[in-house]
């Protein structure tokens, strides 16, 4: 079974929230927060890693679509437009922070946590793979992260990608290949990961 | 050429797993993977990684504050919207004084060029019935700023000192911090007076109907009974609907609106939507939060000289030199002095246990009592106030007995009895599901008491916390307060075991072992040990290098006669015992599994596993 992408999923209620609140129905922008939330707090994250500055990003991220709502024409999918402006948030701040994550996730409180509590045993496990996994990701090209977070952990397609970045289609596949390669080379070196996949045959079970 | 045909892409086996090739590529993958060991090697490590991947993007950051992140977005989109009104007043003012300054540019020509004297363009008599609202169109005119001296308006003797400035509807009358107040009069017997940093927007002046945005800063209104059909302020975060009344509504940015009532009622809605309206009466204060609701429990008394002077004051009333004004003024409803030696507090008009008791207040001619200042309970009275809650509160008449605590707080004579009564009132706005209110009383409750009274209240706001508000960080707060504050308390065993439940279900794992472990040191055979027992297996469990740790607990735990999860106990004693290296002796107990829970929840798996383990 090939891995599935989740997108799409309930974007149709979350459009007619948007719809209402572009209308001018403030209160609707309470539901937008709620929609839109997991999104940019998990993309700003997976870009930036554990910011002490995540919550000024976020809030700065939603005063954008405050700010810009009325400009939004609806050419393109509103989720394509939020992460655009999550990208923009968290690119200016690389830009003016110069930032370089330390791999401290150690000492802070967890920050990650499996959506399916069902498994919270799980959770620490994998909080282990998901702080090295985030440690790989900073030794990566901006740019090619970018199109690898967006691809491969939000699930976004390839033209979808290429709406966000406004950038042609064929140049997403150029960068997500390599940052494929990249990444997969980097895990290789991993005796971590390496161990993980090869030996506990998480490998074979893994779809 | 040939070794890249032998061979599969990476490219290609990522585009495998994510269903992006064609089903010949899938085929020809399937097939050469199937041999080739090398590319199932990368497969391996690629299905590895995307599984990751896959689900690292079903995570959410969880250290986040949601909610203070909200309402921050919230009240900051509020300020935005604010300074964009400003700048688009800003702008409207440029172009009104443009054409202003044109307009006068082309009189002044005029007048150079010979005007014709006998055609005055706005004869004194027309201004002052402008300002008297006879012009049709204009009918509610405001007038604003300070008039000179004695407050009385100069209109009907023509002087020229007038400093009255008409305001329509849309403009904005704001007052600065240097200035005073500013006066702004609705017609007789109603007006509004701005203090020092606030600013109003007329909305709707019609002739029964009045509408105004406070957008900043404090104001005292009032407003003659009868005289509106309607009379509404509002502000950023509420709607104040009144009919013949005296009260402040004063913003903070941080706080948000605050209404207080010193005559009359006035009905309080919070913006959003949904929002309950709540009738607040004389005497008594509400604050509605930025963006968010009110209930008649946020009601609460207050004292506010300045107000009460203001509301015996007849600021609006005494228009004397007005003609057809005058003569009105003695049959409208007027706010007299009744009470206490005239204007000075003194005399005790009432005094009933039980209720908040005042004294120098003031009485509208109707006789509608208005609540002064506060005076103190004796203890008697309180003591005998808390009996009849406690009382109301037995016979299921919660808030009957939380109007009389609250009037009985407000009165409080000692911050012992303060403390019970906040106590009081948390329990049964417990039990009338107001749990954030609950919440509030307890902690005052804490703060304010002493002994036992704050051990309890402190217990019950962290099971408060556990059960209903269900937040967990919040409730490992309150219990490692009481942890701290009572370390041999009455409830320190149930205290010390909730604290590890919270950080085991928080998954907290090292912090969770701790205050395991410190509860079976200090109640080895304690009523909650067995189920401790458990726990800190499991969390042991977690651990790097705690298998060791963890299967011996577990087999402390399958020792107790009152373990009621054997099985599983069984079953992760075995797990433990298999990652420690201790490869026979975990079969036994897989063995032992299958002869003890035959039909047990894990029997097929350790059915799998046994034959995993032996072959």
């Amino acid at each position: 079974m090939p891995a599935q992408r989740q997108v799409g999923a309930g974007e149709k209620s979350r459009e007619e929230a948007v719809r209402a609140y572009q209308a001018g129905n403030k209160a609707a922008f309470a539901k937008v927060f709620d929609a839109y939330y997991p999104t940019v707090a998990g993309v700003l994250f997976k870009m930036l890693g554990n910011t002490p500055d995540m919550e000024d990003l976020v809030q700065t991220v939603f005063l954008e679509i405050h700010r810009c709502i009325h400009r939004f024409r609806w050419e393109s999918r509103f989720s394509t437009w939020v992460y655009r402006l999550t990208i923009n948030v968290a690119q200016q701040h690389l830009r003016r922070e110069k930032y370089r994550r330390p791999a401290d996730t150690g000492d802070r409180e967890p920050w990650l946590q499996i959506v399916d509590p069902k498994e919270p045993e799980q959770s620490v496990i994998n909080r282990e793979t998901f702080d090295k996994i985030r440690q790989l990701l900073d030794e990566m090209p901006e740019k090619r992260r970018i199109v690898f977070i967006l691809s491969d952990i939000q699930g976004l397609k390839a033209d979808q990608i290429a709406q966000v970045l406004g950038i042609p289609k064929k140049k997403v596949y150029s960068r997500l290949f390599q940052a494929r390669r990249i990444f997969h080379g980097m895990v290789k070196n991993d005796p971590y990961f390496m161990n993980k996949y090869l030996n506990s045959g998480k490998g074979e079970s893994g779809d | 050429m040939a070794e890249k045909q032998k061979h599969v892409q990476l490219d290609e086996i990522y585009e495998f797993l994510w269903g992006e090739l064609p089903d010949a590529g899938k085929r020809f993958i399937e097939e050469h993977v199937h041999h080739c060991n090398m590319c199932k090697e990368e497969m391996k490590v690629a299905k590895g990684i995307v599984a990751d991947l896959v689900s690292m993007g079903k995570t959410v950051p969880v250290g986040l504050d949601k909610k203070s992140i909200k309402a921050s977005v919230l009240s900051k989109m509020g300020e935005q919207e604010i300074h964009r009104n400003q700048w688009g007043r800003g702008l409207r003012l440029v172009a009104v004084s443009s054409i202003a300054a044109a307009a006068l540019f082309v009189v002044g020509i005029w007048l150079i060029m010979g005007p014709d004297r006998h055609q005055p363009v706005i004869t004194r008599q027309a201004d002052m019935e402008q300002q008297n609202g006879k012009i049709p169109g204009n009918e509610t005119p405001m007038y604003a700023g300070k008039r000179e001296e004695s407050g009385e308006s100069h209109v009907g003797q023509g002087s020229r000192e007038i400093r009255d400035h008409r305001h329509g509807v849309g403009e904005e009358i704001s007052v600065t911090g240097k200035e005073k107040e500013k006066r702004v009069e609705l017609g007789f017997n109603t007006g509004v007076v701005l203090k020092p940093g606030a600013s109003m927007i007329p909305l709707t002046l019609e002739k029964n109907r009045i509408v105004l945005r406070l957008e900043r800063g404090t104001g005292f209104f009032k407003v003659d009974p009868g005289r509106y059909a309607a009379f509404e302020v509002s502000t950023p975060g509420a709607i104040i609907s009144v009919r013949g009344t005296v009260f402040m509504v004063s913003i903070d940015s941080e706080k948000g609106t605050h209404v207080r009532v010193s005559d009359g009622k006035v009905d309080v809605k919070a913006t959003r939507a949904g929002a309950n309206v709540i009738a607040v009466r004389a005497g008594f204060e509400v604050i509605v939060p930025a963006f968010g609701v009110v209930s008649s429990s946020d009601i609460r008394p207050f004292n506010d000289p300045k107000l009460y002077a203001f509301t015996r004051s007849s600021v609006f009333g005494e228009r004397t030199g007005k003609p057809g004004i005058a003569g009105n003024v003695k049959q409208n409803r007027q706010l007299l002095k009744v009470t206490a030696g005239k204007n000075k507090p003194g005399r005790i008009k009432s005094r009933r246990p039980g209720t908040a008791v005042h004294h120098g207040g003031i009485q509208t001619a109707s006789r509608q009592k208005v609540r002064g200042p506060v005076i103190k309970l004796s203890l008697q009275e309180m003591r005998q106030s808390l009996d009849r809650a406690r009382s109301m509160a037995r016979s299921g008449e919660n808030g009957q007995a939380v109007v009389l605590l609250k009037k009985a707080l407000a009165a409080a004579p000692s911050k012992e009895l303060e403390a019970e009564a906040h106590y009081l009132l948390a329990r049964n706005f417990t039990v009338l599901q107001n749990y954030d209110g609950a919440l509030t009383e307890y902690e005052a409750a804490v703060d304010m008491g002493r002994g036992h009274l704050a051990e309890r209240a402190l217990y019950e706001a962290a099971l408060l916390s556990k059960d209903h508000i269900k937040d967990n960080r919040l409730t490992i707060k309150l219990l490692a307060r009481y942890y701290k504050l009572y370390p041999n308390g009455v409830f320190d065993e149930e205290v010390t075991y909730l604290l590890c439940r919270m950080k085991v279900e928080a998954m907290e794992v090292e912090a969770a072992v701790e205050s395991c472990m410190n509860y079976l040191d200090r109640f080895p055979r304690g009523y909650r040990s067995t189920e401790t027992l458990y726990l800190t297996a499991t969390m042991y469990r977690q651990l790097p290098g705690g298998f060791e740790q963890a299967s011996d607990l577990y087999q402390s735990y399958l020792e107790r006669k009152d373990a009621r999860k054997k099985d599983e106990a069984l079953y992760w004693k075995a797990g433990c015992l298999l990652q420690d290296g201790r490869k026979v002796e975990a079969i036994k107990d897989l063995n032992l599994y299958l002869d003890k829970f035959p039909n047990g929840k894990r029997a097929r798996e350790v059915k799998v596993l046994l034959h995993k383990l032996t072959g």
